[in-house]
């Protein structure tokens, strides 16, 4: 298992919104969190 | 995971722009030779009956791929799947067609489904499309092969196949035609989808839409009829625009769109009109021709292609869904728009790097 922090996102395209100064959070091969990255820390997946 | 500090690595992005990885839901990858000659005859002005009385069309290829060697085969089509993801498409809807005999187009199946075992490689959709044209040895006898085709579909299935699909147009195969091979794919569990050419039957797209098809790719001359079928059964089109150029028809996507129709895009790569692999430039095509925001032809290069082809674990970037993303070479979406094929910096599959 490896988990991969994208972080410094200017501009996300979700699919579903535009974000900005985003991140995702990336376990194996699956997304386990994206959103703001200043968010990132309080909403980090169990 | 317990926080953040379980996180392997970090990838700073430097304050650019990622979308999911891009969705190309029509292309024709499988085949050998070129038909250049014949692109200049298109170039030239000469018309779909030109190409057929001059000796080309989807027969040429389908001559030459039978006399192409396996292995041949096989590396021509693999250097050519790389270049979707080198431009940022991690899934490709990839479908048979240029051998026409069963053993051929099941060999086709198994090709693909090998290859996108191999590293590198986008994520396959495998249509069997034996119904892209009446083969040689079955000319003047097009309902017997029809015939004979259906009689293929559960094989195909089989194989590894995910879906079928038919061209119907008024120099291939009848509505009636198409009915019967998509609803004996459907009886076998493959997808189905209506190949709705230059000149599509009269009534096909109907028909279609009526059947539960998964999608009805590039309607370029849908009717008002044909629009409201697609719209009240919301089933997907996926259009694709260098086609359009190509036969210098514009399908009605923003009146599909404004009608609530799911719609998808593809490169139509083929070797008779479109050598493209790149859906940055079908994005940037798709905003010029067919009318689309940006944010439509995005959607509609990730969601929208992954819908049509029933892929929902892909085309989004949400808890749960494939990481599946590209970080492109600009820091603004509007730069789909401009660049006629924007570059990619980096591809992640399936949360790996892959280019």
């Amino acid at each position: 298992m490896t988990v991969v922090l994208l972080t410094n996102i200017g501009r996300l395209w979700t699919g579903i919104e535009l974000l900005t100064k985003a991140a995702i959070l990336m376990d194996d091969d699956r997304i386990a969190w994206v959103g703001h990255a200043a968010e990132l820390p309080s909403a980090s997946p169990e | 995971m317990e926080d953040l500090t379980e996180v392997d690595e970090v990838v700073n992005i430097g304050g650019g722009l990622v979308t999911p990885g891009l969705v190309d839901a029509h292309c024709h990858p499988v085949y050998a030779g070129d038909r250049y000659a014949e692109v200049n005859m298109w170039a030239k002005g000469a018309t779909r009956a030109d190409i057929f009385a001059a000796g080309g069309g989807v027969s040429t290829t389908v001559t030459i791929t039978r006399g192409t060697d396996p292995w041949t085969l096989c590396n021509a089509v693999r250097e050519r799947l790389r270049h979707w993801v080198l431009s940022g498409s991690t899934t490709v809807e990839a479908k048979t067609g240029y051998h026409l005999t069963r053993d051929g187009e099941l060999a086709d199946v198994r090709l693909l489904r090998s290859l996108e075992e191999e590293p590198g490689m986008p994520r396959l959709h495998v249509t069997f499309f034996p119904a892209h044209g009446v083969p040689p040895e079955f000319f003047g006898r097009p309902k017997e092969y029809v015939a004979t085709a259906a009689s293929w579909l559960s094989d195909a299935a089989m194989a590894g196949a995910d879906g079928v699909d038919v061209y119907c147009d008024n120099q291939q195969f009848t509505t009636e035609d198409a009915h019967m091979l998509l609803g004996v794919g459907q009886s076998v569990g493959l997808r189905t989808t209506l190949h709705a050419c230059s000149r599509p039957r009269h009534g096909a797209v109907r028909m279609a839409a009526e059947l539960g098809c998964s999608s009805v790719d590039l309607v370029h001359e849908a009717d008002d009829e044909d629009l409201l079928a697609l719209a009240s059964t919301r089933t997907p089109v996926v259009a694709c625009p260098t086609t359009a150029l190509h036969e210098r028809r514009t399908p009605p996507v923003r009146a599909l769109l404004d009608h609530g129709v799911p719609v998808g895009l593809g490169t139509d790569h083929n070797p008779g009109q479109s050598g493209t692999t790149s859906m940055p430039l079908v994005i940037s095509l798709a905003v010029s021709m067919f009318e689309m925001t940006v944010q439509e032809a995005l959607n509609a290069a990730t969601a929208g292609s992954a819908h049509a082809l029933g892929l929902n674990d892909r085309g989004m970037i949400a808890p749960g869904m494939l990481a599946d993303l590209v970080q492109w070479d600009a820091d603004h979406e509007g730069a789909f728009a401009w660049s006629m094929g924007l570059h990619t910096l980096r591809v992640w599959q399936g949360g790996r790097t892959i280019h």
